[in-house]
């Protein structure tokens, strides 16, 4: 934030800053800040620090399962109020279950933006390129690749902070065990819901990027993105579904 | 003495036809085990050599690459995501037996 203001500052004044790297302060506020900088060419436009947030991904994600076991105690504990046995086993299971949901659904899209961003990339050379060849304006492409970055990097902001959630399920009592359930269930769909919405967002972005792309070139392009560096799921996600 | 002999005599008697039964009880059923065709037919209309183990086979070697294949762009951007959906509603299915 405090690095905004001051770029801001110095913008004012005629001064600008190094180049910097998205992924080391919120991307919102870089966009804001790009917008009123506007991207005149594709070269310089800044790259999503993608090994950056993905440290961030990693490390919230291993500090929700830490938080998760110190919760799963709580939750053992709560577990008493429950006499029959089976109702115990099924609710153990559940509380399992969506801890993992929660990491497959965060990895998955993590690694789904990872293409994203790397199909980005490929656009971003693919235009320098033609840039450079042809000698054309291609600052509108530039402006759809800067917020496609943008879109990109909100999304993985929002899978982190989405990462470091726990889901736990707090018993009331063994009638009323089939509510607390659906809360906790009702919590990580909406969530996961609002998490989808911005992997969708960034998708819709890095779309009309490539859009913009093909309608500056004048034909087809070919864009395949080589997957690397897949993250995988922690090491909690062990068991499987009932 | 004289009651005791045909009491023994009995009890011998008994005993025997028991053991009798037994007896051929259990070669009855070894007997059920044995196959009656014990011949194995020799095979017919057959053509060629002998297969000497498991053979080779000739052709282009298959490579299998350790990275993936790479994906056309236009396929990331068109997928969809059920924001975990499956795996909630097996959770639902579960929840239902609470």
């Amino acid at each position: 934030m405090f690095e905004q203001l001051l770029g801001a500052l110095l913008f004012l004044f005629g001064f600008q800053t190094g180049g910097s790297i998205r992924g080391e302060s919120t991307p919102s506020a870089i966009a804001s800040t790009s917008a009123t900088n506007a991207t005149t060419s594709v070269k310089s436009l800044t790259p999503n620090n993608i090994v950056s947030l993905q440290t961030k991904f990693q490390e919230k994600h291993e500090q929700a399962v830490a938080a998760m076991e110190a919760k799963r105690a709580s939750f053992s504990a709560s577990l008493k109020a429950i006499k029959d046995e089976k109702k115990k086993a099924i609710l153990e299971t559940i509380q399992t279950r969506l801890t993992q949901i929660n990491e497959n659904q965060t990895t998955l899209l993590m690694n789904k933006l990872k293409r994203l961003n790397v199909g980005v990339e490929e656009m971003q050379k693919l235009a320098e390129k033609h840039e450079q060849d042809s000698g054309k304006d291609l600052s509108s492409v530039a402006d759809s690749l800067s917020t496609a970055n943008t879109a990109i990097a909100d999304a993985i902001i929002a899978i982190t902070t989405q990462a470091e959630k726990t889901y736990s399920i707090s018993i009331t009592t063994e009638t009323n065990a089939k509510n607390d359930v659906g809360k906790a269930r009702k919590q990580l769909a909406e969530d996961l819901k609002k998490v989808r919405d911005a992997v969708q967002n960034a998708r819709k972005k890095v779309g009309e990027a490539l859009k913009a792309l093909k309608s500056a070139i004048g034909k087809p392009v070919l864009i395949t993105v080589q997957s690397t560096g897949e993250t995988t799921v922690p090491s909690s996600a062990v068991t499987q579904a009932p | 003495m004289i009651l005791i002999i045909p009491v023994i005599a009995l009890a011998l008697a008994i005993g025997g036809v028991f053991v009798y039964k037994l007896y051929s009880e259990g070669t009855r059923a070894k007997a059920s085990e044995t196959p009656l065709n014990k011949t194995i037919p020799q095979l017919q209309n057959v053509k060629g050599k002998p297969s000497a183990g498991y053979g080779s086979v000739s052709g282009p070697a298959i490579k299998i690459s350790p990275t993936p294949a790479p994906i056309d762009l236009e396929t990331i951007i068109n997928e969809t995501d059920d924001a975990g959906e499956t795996d909630l509603k097996a959770i639902d299915t579960s929840a239902a037996q609470l």
